[in-house]
């Protein structure tokens, strides 16, 4: 193994990377090789002063207490999660809430003056035909009669009475 | 996950995470608090890996980012004082015989040096140093950790060293002028 080669190799010598026989062929150079040889030593020199640096060091005790604090961290933020999730939900039901009643009242506001409601018992499909369509002075029977009339009848049937009223 | 196994986990892993930590951000408050959002992310995430095997290289990949987030958010050039260092060594030092005084003053002098050097390298370069020195990590760990190939984890560990090498020699140098 030529110097140029041992260069490249010689850091991952020094970390115990290289396979055996690369090992060996770094070591018979390095017999031989005074430049090698200096460079070796100024990289293990270099890798132990690095290992030896320390860092503060911090008691099983303190680690529990870390603990304990990450884990109040994880509570909260699983109750601000939840919070947000409710409010999210509260607000969407709000906002649906808002909706019906906005468009309710804009239902109701846009109805005509003469505009007579539904009767009770009366088809939605009668009530369309009846009141939407036809104004309340030109329908056929009055509205009291017509009542009296579809509550004897299946909704099925309002269609087929209007219509022959309708005529 | 329950409580148990997570404290199990917690107080495994977390002196270990600690002590990466610190070697990137140099700061013992802010890697406190990367430990800490880590163990949250992996409370978080841990029923979604469930590999034993590579628990520890997972683990290191979420301390390796949440440096890297906080380089980012911060970013803060890293760099120890001196007083730091000076503060740091003066707790640690020797009995006052002379010899081993200068002994210890030229090795305080080389790790003051290597701090400096270290502080020169781009931040791949000090991951990848740190994983492989002091964490003793495979390339294949710190390649999966870095999402990086294993030839550019080992490419990347020569230049460190390398780099390291010329930056001591020539502050060795300028301290014999």
């Amino acid at each position: 193994m030529n110097c140029d080669r041992v260069k490249q190799k010689l850091v991952f010598y020094v970390d115990g990377s290289l396979s055996e026989t690369e090992r060996n062929e770094i070591s018979q150079h390095l017999k031989q090789c005074d430049t090698c040889e200096a460079d070796y030593r100024t990289t293990v020199e270099m890798v132990e002063s690095a290992r030896k640096m320390k860092i503060p060091e911090h008691d099983d005790m303190f680690w529990n207490v870390h603990y304990q604090m990450t884990m109040s961290r994880i509570e909260q933020k699983h109750h601000r999660r939840t919070l947000i999730k409710t409010l999210k939900l509260a607000s969407g039901v709000i906002g649906v809430l808002l909706l019906f009643f906005v468009s309710r009242s804009y239902i109701e506001k846009s109805k005509p003056e003469n505009f007579v409601s539904m009767p009770v018992g009366i088809s939605d499909i009668a009530y369309n035909i009846l009141y939407n369509i036809l104004p309340s002075d030109k329908l056929p029977i009055p509205v009291e009669q017509l009542q009296n009339v579809v509550d004897l009848l299946e909704p099925e049937d309002h269609m087929i009475i209007l219509t022959e009223l309708l005529r | 996950m329950d409580n148990k196994e997570f404290e199990q986990l917690y107080k495994r892993y977390a002196p270990m995470l600690y002590r990466t930590a610190y070697r990137m951000v140099k700061n013992d408050a802010d890697a406190l608090d990367i430990v800490q959002d880590a163990f949250i992310r992996i409370f978080n995430s841990f029923t979604k890996f469930r590999n034993e095997a590579n628990v520890q290289t997972w683990m290191y990949r979420i301390v390796m980012n949440l440096c890297y987030d906080y380089f980012r958010k911060r970013k803060k050039v890293l760099f120890v004082s001196e007083r730091d260092i000076s503060d740091y060594d003066n707790n640690q030092q020797l009995p006052s015989d002379d010899n081993v005084e200068k002994i210890a003053d030229l090795e305080n002098q080389r790790k003051q040096n290597l701090q400096i050097a270290l502080d020169k390298l781009t931040l791949r370069q000090r991951t990848v140093f740190n994983l492989r020195i002091y964490d003793e990590l495979s390339y294949e760990d710190i390649s999966k950790i870095m999402n990086i190939k294993i030839g550019t984890a080992k490419a990347t560990f020569f230049q460190a060293v390398e780099k390291l090498k010329i930056i001591m020699k020539e502050m060795e140098k300028n301290e014999l002028r």
